[in-house]
């Protein structure tokens, strides 16, 4: 198992600093197939995995779709403890494993108990938010670098949605 | 067009009652935002490239900035933008790294600089604006995450078959993430 305060979330900080930071995750033990969380689910908890092997999943209509296997040292839910947005994907275990959890309610208490590691830990969440942040909009620029078909054959709603997509900037209209 | 210098900084409803301070009084955000530098451009001015250093948050008193990044083919692509009450600049500045994305005036602009130095003096002292703002600017960064992540879900949908009720659904989840809590 991999020691909590060597992860990336606290890259930088002092050993000491760094423990006391470690301290206030609590450690949870997962059987193999428990679900830690669904998509869609308010966000409650930033996770660390410490020993064993996750899987990150979506759940659609059509069913389930494999994202990515995190392993020992991956931060997540960096975003939704952040912004209070949902989840943005599933997570379970696929054997047995070890995680540590960092709670809302216990980061909040933080700031009156221990407001310097509250604000340093921020600092650090928000750092490892930018890495994903600059990740995703290096592939959004890649995808938009890609004209969208300008002669797809389109229904009268989906002209509409379309249109709605182009006004609001989200994507680039076709010239031409 | 350009930077304009010496001129007093207009009054800024947005940035005295907004999200930027959470819940803290005008009195206390006015005294926070007093000793920094104002400066003012006009509509074009860009006010950092690509590359550049880091070394301001930018606060929006009143005006609207684009926040530009480049495709591949050197195209100039909005990535997010910043509007009175708004706050821009701090990617770069949390990470101690250069600018990643451009800033355009897009209409003439009155703005107030604070410096990374005096940002982490601040924060180290326990500053309530400081810490306030801090919690704003890591929200606005997953924000943008969120946005890049759906708009990136919502050009492969597009691409592969328009399928009206997931895009919708997109474009309902993107015009949600535009609220603080």
């Amino acid at each position: 198992m991999i020691d909590l305060a060597t992860i990336v979330l606290f890259e930088g900080l002092e050993d000491r600093r760094a423990q006391n930071m470690a301290r206030v995750f609590e450690q949870r033990k997962l059987a193999a197939g428990q679900v830690v969380f669904h998509e869609g689910d308010a966000s409650d908890s930033l996770v660390v995995v410490l020993d064993g092997l996750m899987e990150l999943y979506r759940e659609g209509a059509a069913g389930e779709t494999h994202l990515a296997d995190v392993g020992p040292g991956r931060v997540l839910g960096t975003t939704s403890l952040i912004d209070a947005g949902p989840r943005s994907a599933s997570l379970r275990a696929y054997d047995d494993a070890t995680i540590a959890v960092l709670d809302k309610e216990t980061f909040q208490t933080l700031w009156s108990s221990d407001g310097d590691t509250a604000s340093r830990l921020l600092r650090q969440m928000a750092l490892v938010a930018i890495s994903e942040l600059q990740s995703g909009q290096r592939r959004l620029l890649e995808s938009l670098s890609v004209p969208i078909d300008s002669q797809l054959q389109l229904g009268n709603m989906e002209s509409d949605i379309l249109a709605c997509v182009y006004q609001a900037g989200y994507l680039r209209q076709p010239t031409g | 067009m350009g930077w304009i210098i010496g001129l007093d900084p207009p009054e800024s409803p947005p940035v005295l009652e907004g999200p930027l301070f959470g819940d803290l009084p005008a009195q206390a955000r006015t005294d926070f935002l007093r000793p920094l530098a104002h400066k003012a451009a006009d509509e074009g001015t860009i006010l950092y490239y690509q590359g550049d250093p880091s070394d301001t948050i930018w606060i929006v008193l009143s005006g609207e900035i684009s926040l530009l990044g480049e495709t591949e083919a050197e195209e100039s692509v909005e990535l997010d933008r910043a509007r009175p009450g708004d706050a821009f600049g701090e990617v770069g500045v949390l990470s101690h790294t250069g600018r990643r994305l451009t800033a355009k005036a897009d209409t003439p602009v009155h703005l107030r600089a604070l410096r990374r130095e005096r940002f982490e003096l601040l924060l180290d002292q326990r500053d309530p604006c400081a810490e306030a703002l801090l919690r704003y600017l890591a929200w606005r960064v997953c924000r943008r995450l969120r946005q890049a992540n759906l708009r990136i879900e919502l050009s492969n949908d597009v691409r592969s078959k328009v399928d009206p009720h997931a895009v919708a659904r997109q474009i309902g989840e993107l015009d949600k993430l535009v609220e603080y809590p």
